[in-house]
């Protein structure tokens, strides 16, 4: 197996994983491992904006900011990782500006702001409605400015460790199917979220949790992952994402009566609620038989807006709704249904983007610092990956300043040329179909309500997936791009992430943000204000529990 | 069940000496898309074909592949209900690696030419405010910006095809991406985009129509990238030099060699008896009129057929087109004020129907002089029409007439004609009305004559190679006749045919002009 030595790999070539590569290729030898192209990353997908207190709209600072997010994440968000985040976000969105990045602005000439949903007031810079392809783009131009090293179209299959300590990872280059060991003196985990795992998802195909399995089957603590976001607008079938800057812009919500139903539910902040609050709301219309014509969606109306203003602010949503939903929507409603968007919990990491093991790093989606707790504002994932990549650049350049080129782990490399090789075995049953179930169950029973015998439910259907996954195996006997292999060694990774979510709903007895219990129905600050916490042991998932560090705003009641 | 067959090109290098097409049929239901289609096929019969995909909604340009030849996004191309087969292939102008998969570097290469990335020489201080810059300063550059590096206009780019130094249209976009930006301090783009190939496209539009996200690339880019490459003085060429001088002291892009057919006609041409269907003014344009008399007369034989009187005023001047085309948007004043008014007024007197016989002037007078009027205040109180769409469209066509003739063609579908929006089908429909024209279908539409964009004046080698390859991809499909419309297609077929003969490659192939075929199928009038 080739040997390829950097001082530090960076796993995932989205936002996240970009900035901090920008960030420690300065000074260190730094490449960045992609199974995708980086300008196919998932975070080109991000719609509406990204949320930053610059005050342009209405006067602002980084305390009502962290309110705000800390409210939305309905107080399971660590506060001092909070106030990270909006201390410097203003600085990363002024520095990707100066980077050429076209964000939209005022008739002055500052930024322009918008409404989210949860915001007090407009807070979320955008450009138009492809703030994340903008971004994107953007930090990747500075890649080929900078000459960064990618390894793009190379899948990760594990990360090497030793002693407690990250010194590598195995990855297979998809082009010709030969696996390496990259050496590096610390590596970075920016491989996003997991969404796949829901058969209803805004989320990329490659969107399978990768970094986060690959981390807790390394050792590494993974927390909250039952807080899985769903978004309340997505293209019925197809679950295409409407960003929520269809609402902000002035989007309504109608049942099947024609009733805007969120002024029932969120009386002041209606459309403008948070997306757990308003996921439930249309979720409740459904299941009580106001979708429209009964049936599993309702109508977001952006009639109002007009075409002219339509063209000028969601561009994106007004072609997405045409070429995929076949709706002209300065004249028709859209038809929208919830589906899973965004994956709350993730590697445990502490507000430098340490996991915990030594040299192993995260940030973006895959991480769970906590900034999120247990609801995403909506604009604060970009935030999320600029601000806490660099910061993780930051520190994994300060983390290998002490560390020599570690040796070769000799005995990884048989175990894992086995453990692939094991893929292409003549097995039975067919990855797609097991996918296809996980999918299913997931959605069906760990979705927007859950409760504990449906859960319970999941969980030994999972068992049976995993024994099929054992036995099945990859049709597919080429190793020049090998698209059935790759789906099955994500198969394996979606696996993990689907029980930690499972274990983690069980587990927690309460109803908070986006994880809702119908069998326990509040929040109970008395005994769950507190990080769910997994690790791998004897090969199950070990739990434990972690306080959340509340140092600015004392828990209360949520309302909007 | 609905099904509906895909035809997917195979190709495993291990196994595999060359690509091969299999067949596949799959269950369809409203909403199919390719992408799905694909999926099913993974799913449900072959594991192992091999395709990228990502977002599936058009966004992360993963998908990229060709549908029918056509470069496209898999997930944003939905399979059409009575779809009988359709075809897929990988993006064309890239090594395959496996069946739908191709090596995007050479695409990603050439972007990195252009200097991809904002120039700026001063380094931002991070004091947690923005740089303040007025929203109109950035409105060009954020109209590009939709560019999501899919590939498919490096596919379906015809110049590409036989030359393969051109920087291609994406990284051209990329590059008045950043020249309008004002932050950008890097002052050598445009003689870069210039010297990267910029003259090198015909306009023929290709990349424009595979673009999944309708970048404006011919007009919005292309020729305005020519505009400001004319502004800052790095361009007329010194070929396109001689051209616009010519049409400056002649009034036409080639010169006077016989007698004009505006010469030759009176202004009223109406030899028939009683009432006319319709009342038209013929612009001819400088290449019909000064080379192509015959398909002139072939034009006013066609309307006295069908009983419309035709007027030919003979003071009318050049469309601009030349000028447009590269960039000189500046010089267009007094070809719109000539021509616009001589039009206005014979619509004061009711003639209001303008037809133009050349679709480069067609396209011209369609797309840019309503803008340049606007600006100039001049009104607009007529309509331009097509001789073929006003065939099609305006008068009742006299069918019977037609005599049986017998030919097996394949149409070409001239790029002006397309720019002008006139469907291939007006054109395909009308051909069909003569009895005996077999018509081949074409593989795909599009491919380039070679003669528009001021290409056969500034690289005369690259717009013969172009028309040389349109020739072999007719014959490629057994055919050795083309039928067209426009006439820089038939002079630059024309053209290598003669040089191929010449070189003593005689090709055997015939092109047959749209007009002429028509009108002779009449027989001259009256008869």
């Amino acid at each position: 197996m080739e040997i390829i030595t950097h001082d530090i790999i960076v796993i995932g070539a989205g936002l996240a994983g970009q900035m901090a590569a920008l960030e420690t290729s300065q000074s260190s030898d730094t490449a960045i491992i992609s199974k995708v192209h980086p300008l196919r990353s998932h975070s080109g997908a991000a719609q509406g904006g990204i949320n930053a207190p610059f005050g342009n709209a209405t006067p602002d600072d980084w305390e009502k900011h962290a309110f705000d997010t800390v409210k939305g994440s309905d107080y399971l968000a660590d506060q001092d990782a909070v106030e990270i985040l909006c201390k410097n976000i203003t600085s990363r969105i002024v520095e990707t500006d100066s980077f050429g990045a076209i964000f939209d602005r005022m008739p002055d000439g500052r930024l322009a702001q918008r409404p989210f949903g949860g915001g007090s007031f407009p807070r979320t810079c955008y450009a138009g409605d492809a703030t994340g392809h903008e971004i994107l783009n953007t930090l990747y131009e500075q890649f080929i400015k900078n000459n960064v090293k990618v390894y793009e179209e190379w899948l990760l299959t594990s990360l090497i460790v030793e002693d407690n300590a990250c010194i590598g990872a195995f990855a297979i280059n998809l082009k010709n199917g030969e696996a390496a060991y990259f050496r590096s003196k610390a590596v970075i985990v920016a491989t996003g979220g997991c969404g796949r795992v829901f058969e209803r998802t805004t989320n990329s195909h490659q969107s399978t949790g990768d970094g986060i399995s690959m981390a807790y089957r390394a050792g590494a603590q993974v927390c909250d992952m039952e807080f899985v976001q769903f978004h309340p607008t997505t293209l019925v079938g197809t679950n295409i994402l409407i960003s929520e800057a269809a609402r902000g812009e002035g989007g309504l919500l109608l049942n099947g009566d024609n009733e805007r139903f969120m002024e029932k539910y969120a009386p002041a902040a209606k459309e403008l609620a948070p997306r757990d609050i308003v996921v439930r709301s249309i979720q409740t219309e459904v299941n009580e038989g106001r979708g429209i014509g009964g049936g599993e969606f309702v109508s977001l109306d952006l009639k109002g807006l007009g075409r002219e203003r339509l063209l000028e602010k969601l561009p994106q949503i007004y072609k997405l709704a045409k070429d995929f939903a076949n709706v002209d929507v300065a004249e028709a409603c859209i038809p929208v249904q919830p589906a899973q968007h965004y994956t709350m919990g993730g590697i445990r990491t502490n507000n430098r983007g340490e996991s915990s093991i030594k040299g192993l790093f995260a940030c973006g989606e895959c991480a769970c610092v906590s900034v999120h707790g247990a609801n995403r504002l909506g604009g604060n994932s970009l935030a999320e990956t600029l601000v806490f990549g660099k910061i993780a650049g930051a520190k994994a350049l300060e983390y290998i300043r002490k560390k020599g080129t570690p040796g070769i782990l000799k005995e990884a490399v048989g175990k894992e040329e086995n453990r692939i090789n094991h893929l292409f075995r003549s097995g039975d049953g067919s990855i797609a179909e097991i996918r296809k179930e996980l999918q299913k169950v997931m959605w069906e029973k760990v979705g927007v309500f859950r409760n504990e015998k449906d859960i319970l439910g999941a969980l030994k259907t999972l068992r049976t997936l995993e024994e099929s996954y054992a036995r099945a195996g990859v049709k597919d006997g080429s190793r020049i791009f090998n698209t059935e292999m790759m789906q099955a060694i994500e198969l394996g990774f979606m696996l993990d992430n689907a029980e930690l979510i499972a274990k983690g709903a069980l587990q927690r007895r309460e109803s908070r943000g986006s994880h809702f219990r119908t069998d326990f129905p509040d929040r109970d600050d008395n005994n769950w204000l507190v990080h769910t916490i997994f690790i791998l042991k004897d090969g199950k998932p070990h739990p434990s529990f972690e306080p959340v560090r509340i140092t600015l705003f004392k828990p209360e009641a949520r309302k909007y | 069940m609905k099904e509906v067959k895909l035809v997917i090109s195979r190709y495993d290098p291990a196994e595999d000496d060359r690509p091969h097409y299999e067949k596949y049929i799959v269950p369809w239901k409203y909403g199919l898309t390719v992408l799905d289609a694909l999926n099913y096929i993974k799913e449900n019969i072959d594991s192992s074909l091999s395709f990228r995909q990502g977002c599936r909604s058009a966004i992360c340009g993963s998908c990229a592949l060709r549908v029918d030849k056509r470069g496209c996004l898999a997930c944003k191309t939905m399979i059409a209900e009575k779809t009988g087969e359709i075809i897929i292939d990988p993006l064309n102008h890239y090594k395959v690696i496996r069946d739908l998969v191709v090596d995007l570097t050479p695409f990603y290469e050439r972007m990195k030419q252009i200097q991809p990335y904002l120039v700026r020489n001063n380094t931002v201080q991070m004091t947690g405010k923005e740089m303040f810059i007025r929203p109109e300063a950035l409105a060009e550059a954020k109209n590009l910006r939709d560019c999501i590096l899919c590939g498919s206009c490096h596919s379906d780019c015809n110049t590409l095809d036989v030359d393969n130094t051109f920087c291609g249209p994406a990284a051209l976009v990329k590059a008045l991406r950043f020249a309008s930006d004002p932050r950008d301090e890097n002052k050598g783009r445009l003689a870069q985009a210039v010297e990267l190939g910029l003259y090198k496209c015909p306009v023929d539009q290709e990349c424009e129509f595979a673009c999944p996200k309708e970048i404006n690339i011919r007009r919005g880019t292309i020729e305005r990238l020519r505009y400001l490459a004319v502004k800052n003085e790095l361009a007329p060429l010194p070929e396109h030099k001689k051209l616009i001088n010519s049409v400056l002291s002649t009034g036409g892009i080639v010169p006077v060699k016989a007698k004009p057919t505006t010469e030759m006609f009176p202004e009223y041409i109406k030899k028939f008896n009683g009432e006319p269907q319709a009342e038209v003014l013929l612009f001819l344009g400088c290449i019909i009129n000064r080379r192509k008399q015959n398909v002139a007369e072939a034009i006013i034989n066609i309307f006295q057929n069908n009983h419309v009187a035709v007027h030919l005023p003979g003071k009318v001047t050049c469309c601009g087109s030349p000028f447009m085309r590269i960039g000189q948007r500046d010089s267009m004043r007094p070809f719109v004020e000539k021509n616009f008014s001589i039009f206005n007024e014979y619509a004061s007197r009711g003639i209001t129907d303008v037809v133009t016989s050349c679709s480069g002037c067609n396209s011209t007078f369609r797309h840019d002089f309503p803008k340049l009027a606007r600006e100039f205040e001049i009104p607009l109180n007529f309509r331009i029409y097509d001789v073929g769409e006003y065939m099609s469209e305006k008068i009742v066509l006299d069918v019977e007439g037609l005599k049986s003739t017998n030919i097996r063609a394949m149409y070409h579908y001239p790029c002006h004609i397309r720019a002008s929006g006139l469907a291939e089908n007006i054109y395909i429909n009308l051909i069909q009305k003569i009895p005996g024209v077999e018509l081949v279908k074409v593989p795909k539409s599009g491919y380039c004559c070679g003669g528009g964009g001021g290409v056969r004046a500034a690289f005369p080698d690259l717009a013969d190679r172009l028309a040389i390859r349109r020739i072999e991809i007719a014959k490629e499909s057994g055919i050795d006749t083309l039928i067209t419309n426009c006439p820089f297609c038939v002079l630059s077929f024309e053209r290598v045919l003669q040089l191929k003969e010449e070189t003593g490659e005689k090709m055997e192939f015939r092109i047959i002009d749209f007009y002429e075929m028509f009108s002779e199928a009449y027989g001259s009038f009256p008869n």
